[in-house]
């Protein structure tokens, strides 16, 4: 039951968008057209699973039994620079599809802050291994809802008609402060 | 110690990005674009700043 | 020495990192609080950026121009590191306040975007007026921006000392009653961020709009 609290914690509550601001330059930058979004959705879904759990597993099994556990922030960037190349790679070998559908926002998510971001909260927080899973579940499919939800608004938000000088990233970011009170009125759910 | 880590994953790293940038798309992919003009992930290969180097 | 000061104030005025070339906006929104987080931070980014700069502007010969943006992501995250464990150890409520973002500061674009775009291309004096002008430009952004969150949400405007958090600098109680706690919180950030890009802009095209339309006078 804690773990389904956690993830809708993490899901919802405290957004990693829209409450711990993460991730915020890809969600300005990609996010003009939905579909667009959704496949980069699913690619960060993917990465940020796959990179919370392998750097758990390194930090709790290589860094802290040799005593380098200051080497943390090199290693994880490192580890996770290195699966988005060859989670790229391998996609390019197996499997045209998958890449021709979300392949190309796997670059994007080298420097995204979402991905460090969850890396280093599952250490400061001391999840044990499911926890840090969950976390690595919940966070990239919150993400996911507020970047599909926030590409459909600005489609429209391009038809409407908007100030000359607030046109483009201030107004979505008018729009994201809209967003982010909503998910503020979720407090207190869990 | 922490050397000798990091040289692993330094050479880890290099080793994969280049063996990625070796690997040619396959077909039907080579003009995907992300629609991401406005992004400014600097390290992102589909940032157009690495498009204009490219061409030179 | 005119054009290492245009250099300089390039990063400030005409190509400021957060409210022009939208750069590191995830940490600008995230600590903008209090001012004593936002000067923090804008020293901490602006002596990364320094350090960055001039490394990469002394290898860029060695450099292979392959591997470059691998390199310069190793390069900055040893620089993050040791300015992470200066922080903890010499201003620890700083470094308690400012939390995941010191480390997260290695992804923020500004550092590696200016080593792409210019200390890869230019000489190490260019390149240590150029991080200097963008660190200051990016610090005078996150004051202006705390200084309107802080005002507005918590109605103070308090400065405290970094290296011994129980000593205050000044603190004036202006707007207590009026205080609307939204600005503290993230809505209030994206809120603060928009308005004041938003204002930016508008003012950059009137006077866009003025020097047109006196061309089209003097014609």
């Amino acid at each position: 039951m804690e773990l389904f609290a956690l993830f809708i914690s993490l899901l919802l509550i405290n957004n990693v968008v829209l409450s711990k601001f993460l991730a915020v330059c890809p969600l300005l930058g990609v996010s003009k057209n939905s579909k667009n979004a959704l496949s980069m959705g699913i690619a960060v879904t993917f990465v940020i699973f796959v990179a919370a759990v392998i750097t758990w597993l390194l930090y709790y099994y290589v860094l802290v039994p040799l005593n380098i556990a200051y080497m943390d922030l090199i290693t994880f960037i490192l580890v996770i620079a290195s699966l988005v190349q060859f989670v790229e790679m391998f996609l390019k070998k197996t499997s045209p599809a998958i890449y021709k559908a979300m392949g190309v926002y796997l670059p994007l998510i080298t420097t995204n802050c979402a991905v460090l971001g969850v890396a280093l909260d599952n250490i400061t927080a001391g999840y044990n291994f499911v926890e840090a899973m969950v976390a690595g579940l919940a966070v990239p499919l919150g993400f996911t809802l507020v970047i599909y939800i926030f590409a459909t608004i600005r489609e429209r938000l391009e038809l409407a008609t908007t100030p000359e000088g607030f046109k483009g990233v201030p107004i979505a970011l008018i729009t994201a402060a809209i967003m982010a009170c909503a998910i503020n009125g979720l407090t207190g759910l869990v | 110690m922490a050397v000798f880590w990091m040289a692993i994953l330094v050479f880890l790293y290099i080793g994969l990005y280049v063996a990625n940038k070796k690997t040619p798309k396959p077909e039907g992919c080579e003009n995907l674009e992300a629609g991401c003009e406005g992004c400014q992930l600097y390290d992102c290969t589909h940032n157009p700043v690495h498009h204009e180097e490219e061409k030179r | 020495m005119k054009n290492k000061f245009a250099i300089f104030k390039n990063g400030i005025t005409t190509e400021n990192p957060i409210f022009c070339l939208m750069l590191g906006m995830c940490s600008s929104l995230a600590i903008t609080t209090t001012l004593t987080n936002a000067i923090g931070m804008g020293v901490a980014v602006t002596c990364v950026l320094l350090m960055s700069n001039t490394i990469i502007s002394l290898l860029r010969k060695i450099i292979p121009d392959e591997i470059r943006i691998p390199v310069y992501i190793v390069i900055i995250a040893t620089l993050v590191k040791c300015v992470q464990l200066i922080m903890n150890a010499f201003t620890p409520a700083l470094y308690e306040s400012l939390g995941v973002f010191i480390p997260l500061i290695v992804v923020n674009c500004i550092i590696l975007g200016r080593a792409e775009a210019f200390a890869s291309k230019n000489g190490v004096v260019d390149s240590i007026f150029d991080a200097l002008g963008m660190g200051c430009g990016y610090t005078l952004a996150l004051l202006i921006i705390s200084f309107c969150r802080q005002l507005i949400g918590s109605g103070m405007i308090e400065l405290v000392n970094p290296f011994d958090s129980t000593q205050i600098i000044f603190s004036f109680d202006v707007l207590s009653q009026y205080a609307i706690s939204l600005f503290s919180q993230p809505a209030g950030a994206f809120l603060t961020l928009g308005t004041i890009i938003g204002v930016i802009h508008t003012i950059g095209n009137v006077r866009k709009k003025r020097a047109e339309q006196k061309k089209a006078e003097v014609k």
